[in-house]
């Protein structure tokens, strides 16, 4: 390999490495497996481009993401080399405009990249899609999550206070990643659902500004239940004309099925009942006549289409609890974005 | 144990800043919102203490962005530069 990195040479042990990387603020907080060179390689034997290779842009620093450096904070997050490329195809999905990865990262809203892994990959690679989907446990979940932070943070240099200026931030910020729950999804998977062959697994970026539970265990109902998830995406703190990432329980997902329901029919309800009246906005300092203009409705939807919700099933077979996530931003300063991995994992 | 750096360089990027303005007497001040709230007004009153203290003339209309992270859309700042001496614009919520 020609690539010439550069090299920290540090006395002492494997502590005295982690003690080093903290001292050098490359940590997101908690401490990081030290970046030696030969799991570096690894990472990149993975992905069989150059490790120059630019994979991201940063349109306000005009900083580059090499192969390079994405592995070497993947090796520091704790992935596996057969996780790599899921992060890569992540950071070519954010550069990509619509994604506005400056906005996102930088803003007082406090999002957080959510990566949805959708196809083959996420067995591939033995990511959760079930219990505690959002939570710890599953090592390339959080490790994937966790590479895209600090790449964020070292090489992007998107720094808590300095350049990142989020109000209060959000727990996604650690780690964000789930996979979809193919085997208890009703309907088209989301790899198929954005077109692409059922052998692909795209990871989905969407800008993240938090997280919200929908509990719902007494309707029986696709209308019961959706009705729940719609009061929680119209919610007055989260309203706005930027889109939605709705994750059905699979015990929400097979009532909404039951009952007849599509994933088109499920998602037109959700935007059909997803709103405020201008008079609630207007009394509570939310009401911009140029954004809801773009809509033409009545009242105030969340989104301009049913097509601005991201709609996938995941979570463990029992349970009425689904989840709805905010795009950031008051309008529609991110869109949700998609790559396919580039490489056969498990050939 | 040789651990390789996490970090990218910044590039080095050539911006220049524009000649400074020998008198803001009589200028022309064009405007250009971010779109946050109340970014309208505040260009507004500033934009009055020019008028106030420097007989500066504000262009009628205000120019909008659609979004506040981003650069503003191509062709907008070289049409507001054809017909104005100085931008007032403002960054952040």
């Amino acid at each position: 390999m020609s690539y010439t990195a550069k090299q920290h040479e540090v006395a002492g042990d494997v502590l005295d490495a982690i003690e080093y990387c903290y001292e050098q603020g490359w940590t997101d907080g908690l401490p990081v497996v030290p970046p030696e060179a030969s799991r570096v390689t690894a990472m990149l034997r993975m992905e069989g481009r150059p490790p120059e290779t630019v994979i991201a842009h940063h349109p306000a620093t005009q900083i580059d993401l090499t192969l390079h450096g994405a592995a070497v904070n993947a090796v520091m997050a704790g992935c596996l080399p057969e996780y790599f490329p899921v992060v890569v195809a992540a950071f070519e999905a954010m550069a990509k405009k619509p994604f506005n990865f400056h906005g996102s990262t930088a803003s007082t809203g406090g999002s957080a990249p959510l990566l949805v892994v959708s196809g083959p990959v996420v067995d591939d690679i033995g990511m959760n899609a079930g219990v505690n989907l959002f939570g710890p446990g599953n090592r390339a979940n959080a490790t994937i999550g966790r590479a895209v932070r600090l790449i964020i943070l070292n090489i992007f240099r998107m720094t808590p206070g300095i350049a990142d200026k989020s109000t209060q931030g959000n727990p996604g910020k650690y780690s964000f990643c789930i996979a979809e729950r193919a085997d208890k999804t009703p309907w088209q998977c989301l790899n198929e659902e954005l077109g692409y062959a059922s052998e692909n697994s795209p990871v989905t970026v969407f800008a993240g500004g938090g997280f919200v539970n929908v509990e719902n265990h007494g309707g029986q109902t696709a209308e019961a239940v959706l009705e729940t998830v719609a009061d929680a995406m119209a919610n007055c703190g989260c309203i706005s004309i930027g889109q939605s990432a709705v994750i059905l329980s699979p015990e929400h997902a097979e009532i909404v099925a039951n009952s007849g329901f599509s994933k088109a029919d499920t998602k037109e309800f959700l935007f059909q009942h997803a709103r405020r009246s201008e008079k609630t906005l207007r009394r509570i300092g939310k009401f911009s006549p140029r954004e809801y203009a773009l809509q033409q409705q009545n009242d105030c939807h969340r989104g301009l289409s049913p097509q601005d919700i991201l709609l996938v099933v995941g979570g463990g077979d029992a349970g009425g609890h689904s989840s709805f996530v905010p795009s950031w931003s008051r309008t529609r300063a991110s869109m949700m974005q998609s790559e396919a991995i580039g490489v056969c994992v498990d050939c | 144990m040789q651990l390789e750096d996490p970090t990218a360089t910044s590039p080095i990027q050539n911006h220049h800043l524009a000649p400074r303005l020998r008198s803001l007497k009589g200028m022309r001040i064009g405007l250009l919102s971010n779109g946050k709230a109340n970014a309208r007004e505040l260009l507004l009153k500033t934009a009055a203490k020019f008028e106030q203290n420097d007989q500066c003339t504000v262009l009628g209309d205000m120019t909008f962005k659609t979004n506040a992270s981003a650069p503003a859309e191509e062709g907008v700042i070289s049409e507001l530069a054809g017909r104005s001496d100085l931008l007032l614009t403002a960054n952040g919520d």
